[in-house]
């Protein structure tokens, strides 16, 4: 748990950070708080290692990472004051208290859990379009 | 990786790096090898989709994180084996000021998991 890879130079990070999220360093373990509900469940015990994955935190901003959704698992992230009423069937929406009102970021996680890149959307499809094409 | 980083075998375990016992490091720094090594092997090997130079940025990020990770337990395991010459408190303080490495714990905790908000009477932490 101490391991980080910061700092290091590795083709797959992209030193950044917002948050609690810091490239290099393991994605932290969240509440995922289901909108309508008082159902609420760990990150790490929603996910199994092996892909990619993309938090929009604060509004979904990922239109330009649909092209990799067969490669990467979405989480759209939302205050728990802000969580939207309706979605675009794209994703799995949650509350979280690590989103932080108007606040907008989208992290990549790789899939040992350690995070890639923390930014814009812009950002995010940088980062996955040196890995993956089309 | 093979040839100081730049060779083609992946190397990991204690083939890849060899300290003295103390701190007891050596297996988990192993086992976290092959959780570095295990998805980046199974990215090449299906190769679907993979731009030209994914394969390389794969390969040798490997080699980028978990070389200076392993010479990182390394010299802890030598700071560890020279404290043998000397008092118990500072063998402990080396294990202290390492314990990200050894313990598990990091000296700087992480965040802690984020409380539900009390609106949703959910579990405080």
């Amino acid at each position: 748990m101490g391991v980080a890879y910061d700092g290091m130079p590795s083709a797959l990070l992209t030193e950044s950070e917002k948050g609690i999220w810091k490239a290099g360093r393991r994605c932290p373990d969240l509440y995922l708080c289901v909108p309508r509900s008082n159902e609420a469940k760990r990150l790490y015990a929603s996910v199994s290692y092996g892909r990619f994955l993309v938090f929009s935190v604060g509004a979904p901003q990922d239109a330009s990472l649909r092209r990799f959704k067969d490669v990467t698992t979405l989480f759209r992230l939302f205050h728990n004051s802000q969580v939207p009423a309706e979605q675009d069937g794209e994703g799995a929406t949650y509350g979280s208290d690590v989103a932080i009102p108007g606040e907008k970021f989208v992290v990549v996680v790789r899939p040992d859990m350690y995070i890639g890149c923390v930014g814009t959307e812009a950002d995010a499809e940088s980062y996955l379009s040196t890995i993956f094409r089309g | 990786m093979s040839k100081e980083g730049h060779g083609r075998i992946f190397l990991a375990g204690d083939a890849a790096h060899v300290h003295s016992v103390n701190g007891g490091q050596g297996l988990n720094t192993g086992a976290a090898d092959a959780f570095g090594l295990s998805w980046r092997i199974a990215a090449l090997v299906n190769g679907d989709r993979l731009t030209p130079d994914a394969a390389d940025k794969i390969t040798y990020s490997y080699d980028a994180e978990r070389r200076n990770t392993a010479q990182d337990v390394i010299n802890v395991a030598a700071r560890l084996v020279r404290d043998t010459m000397h008092t118990a408190k500072q063998y402990v303080g080396t294990i202290e000021k390492n314990a990200g490495y050894i313990t598990g714990k990091p000296h700087k905790s992480p965040p802690p998991l984020q409380r539900l908000s009390p609106a949703r009477g959910g579990i405080s932490r």
